[in-house]
């Protein structure tokens, strides 16, 4: 039996575009979505953010939901992606096949309750968004409206939640629990987490610069992005064709600290070296990185110093954080997508705002969309707080 | 279960080490307090300990007991793979409170560090210097057997020797961990 893990649908959302073909274009023209906060209801107007650009009432009209329902942004993000995906692996009728859905969050319903968290206690006006606050609701609230799927979780890893959920629903498919797996992640920006991440003194001012000397920090953003993965076999039997397939993957634990990376990028360097030891491939025949990049001080060098001992020489790299801010939780989910986009339309995405090396690296990202690259096999970083560290290597249809 | 090395429950303020009570305190006691008279038995010079939340305490605990027979190399590979069912909501709301009231605005980041449920695997991690692959699920409370059971078929084919799965929660003055040691 063919046990390769193929991605037949993919579904993305975020602050460059509500489907693949509109983030494909803003990809290709290197179009930034960071901006001025419109939506989230927040003093911190100092801090640029990657929004998806529509707002709630927006998001349920094109998901066909009626405005008076009870939904969080992040559930209408899920729904609008992982729709798109299901549609292109041409799965119409969830309830016809063993699927399950996997998805990663952190935030969950945590913008709806903190504009009602006054409300909760002083009075029963909005008891109802108490029952979608959880993380596991979002989850089941895509499942609501996207289709009866009979396996649903929900991976709560902060920043590499997204891709832990691809890693479990690999696994799952070749110990055999499942057919079909729909993986990915689904975060919404709330004052909750940016206030957070303020507190660490972490955001940027200006949209990040991922890998440059001068960076000062992360440009958080919002979206959604849901691949789906079967065995080879299991697409050739429904006609489907892979668009590409998951090679390797490994995670691994920094052990070092609860929100910083470790110097020498332990964890990180682990979770590469797993993901490539079970693709079987040599580290010069990755042709392209997608980083996690986040624009700290802290995670691009210890990103760097971890890529720089693996690879040599380091193949391209950039971090498309710079286009759509740090979408969290979605992350490793939105930007395996954009990493496949470019691989099918053979082209390596530009690392913005980057002006100077890093003294301490040997290597520069991407300066601008490299045309005409052919990408065979790709490797993308997830790195989350508590050290959860994951790899992912995605690998082209040919 | 298979391969089932050691194993711990901590709840009703109540440790079972391998089937056997280890150590018990009044149910009237508060939380963190039973939790800081089990770290006080323990003898552990772990400093750390007290600035950790109480879901965090929790499993740092669970963990300390279970592992404490284990060498550094057996530790190192080792996986972890926990679910809880209510993530970091006491924390949650120890850092919405400091952000909810304009007029009483402090966002504190020791609070926002452990809004994240899988932080108790980092600190646990970083106790015992364990690199291996860690997951946090989130699942419902009601049949959390199950979800036990689920986590070690999911290690079942991995080549690593130990692994620690288990499930905790903490919710409302409510909490409760049980936890296996795995050796394939």
């Amino acid at each position: 039996m063919n046990q390769r893990i193929a991605i037949t649908g993919l579904g993305i959302i975020s602050a460059i575009g509500n489907n693949q073909s509109d983030t494909l274009r803003s990809l290709l023209e290197s179009q930034s979505g960071i901006g001025e906060m419109q939506f989230l209801d927040s003093i911190h107007h100092e801090f640029p953010v990657g929004e998806v650009k529509l707002s709630d009432a927006e998001l349920k009209k094109l998901c066909q939901i009626d405005d008076e329902s009870i939904i969080g942004r992040t559930t209408l993000l899920g729904i609008l992606a992982v729709r798109e995906a299901l549609k292109e692996a041409q799965i119409e009728q969830v309830e016809k096949h063993k699927i399950g859905l996997i998805s990663g969050t952190t935030v969950g319903g945590m913008e709806k309750s903190e504009q009602f968290y006054l409300d909760f206690l002083q009075n029963d006006l909005h008891n109802e968004y108490i029952n979608i606050h959880d993380c596991g609701a979002c989850t089941e609230g895509i499942v609501e409206h996207t289709g009866n799927f009979c396996f649903c979780t929900t991976i709560s890893t902060a920043c590499s939640s997204a891709a832990n959920a691809l890693i479990m629903g690999a696994n799952m498919l070749k110990a055999g629990y499942l057919d079909i797996v729909v993986v990915g992640g689904a975060e919404c920006l709330s004052k909750f987490h940016l206030n957070g991440f303020n507190t660490l003194m972490i955001l940027d001012k200006t949209p990040c610069k991922p890998f440059d000397q001068n960076r000062s920090g992360i440009t958080l953003g919002e979206g959604a992005g849901y691949l789906v993965l079967e065995t080879e076999e299991h697409a050739a039997k429904r006609n489907v064709k892979p668009i590409c397939f998951v090679s390797g993957y490994g995670n691994a634990c920094d052990a070092y600290h609860q929100t910083a990376s470790s110097p020498d990028g332990k964890g990180a360097l682990l979770a590469m070296q797993k993901a490539l030891k079970m693709s079987g491939l040599k580290p010069q025949e990755i042709d392209y990185i997608n980083a996690h990049g986040t624009g700290t001080q802290n995670n691009d060098l210890s990103e760097g110093i971890a890529v720089q001992q693996l690879f040599t020489p380091v193949p391209p790299i950039s971090s498309t954080k710079s286009l759509t801010g740090h979408t969290t939780s979605a992350a490793g989910g939105v930007e395996i997508i954009l990493s496949i986009l470019a691989m099918k339309n053979q082209f390596l995405p530009q690392n913005l705002n980057y002006q100077d090396k890093i003294e301490e690296l040997n290597f520069e990202p991407i300066k601008s969309n490299m045309l005409n690259h052919p990408i065979q096999h790709f490797l993308k970083n997830s790195f989350g707080f508590g050290g959860n560290n994951s790899s992912i290597i995605i690998s082209n249809n040919i | 279960m298979r391969n089932v090395q050691g194993a711990i429950t901590i709840r009703n303020h109540q440790v079972i080490l391998q089937g056997e009570i280890l150590f018990q305190r009044d149910q009237s006691m508060p939380n963190v307090q039973f939790f800081s008279e089990l770290y006080r038995e323990l003898k552990l010079a772990y400093p750390k300990f007290f600035k950790m939340d109480p879901l965090a305490k929790l499993g740092f605990l669970a963990a300390e007991l279970l592992l404490s027979p284990l060498s550094a190399e057996d530790k190192e590979e080792m996986k972890i793979f926990l679910a809880c069912s209510h993530s970091s909501i006491e924390s949650d709301t120890m850092f919405q409170n400091t952000i909810s009231d304009e007029s009483d605005y402090y966002p504190s980041p020791s609070l926002f560090v452990y809004t994240l449920p899988n932080i108790v695997i980092g600190e646990i991690a970083i106790r015992h210097k364990i690199y291996g692959e860690n997951s946090l699920q989130l699942t419902s409370p009601l049949n959390f057997n199950s979800i036990i059971k689920t986590l070690h078929k999911q290690i079942k084919w991995e080549e690593n020797r130990y692994a620690l799965i288990g499930y905790l929660d903490y919710y409302n003055d409510k909490y409760e961990a049980e936890f296996y040691l795995i050796h394939s």
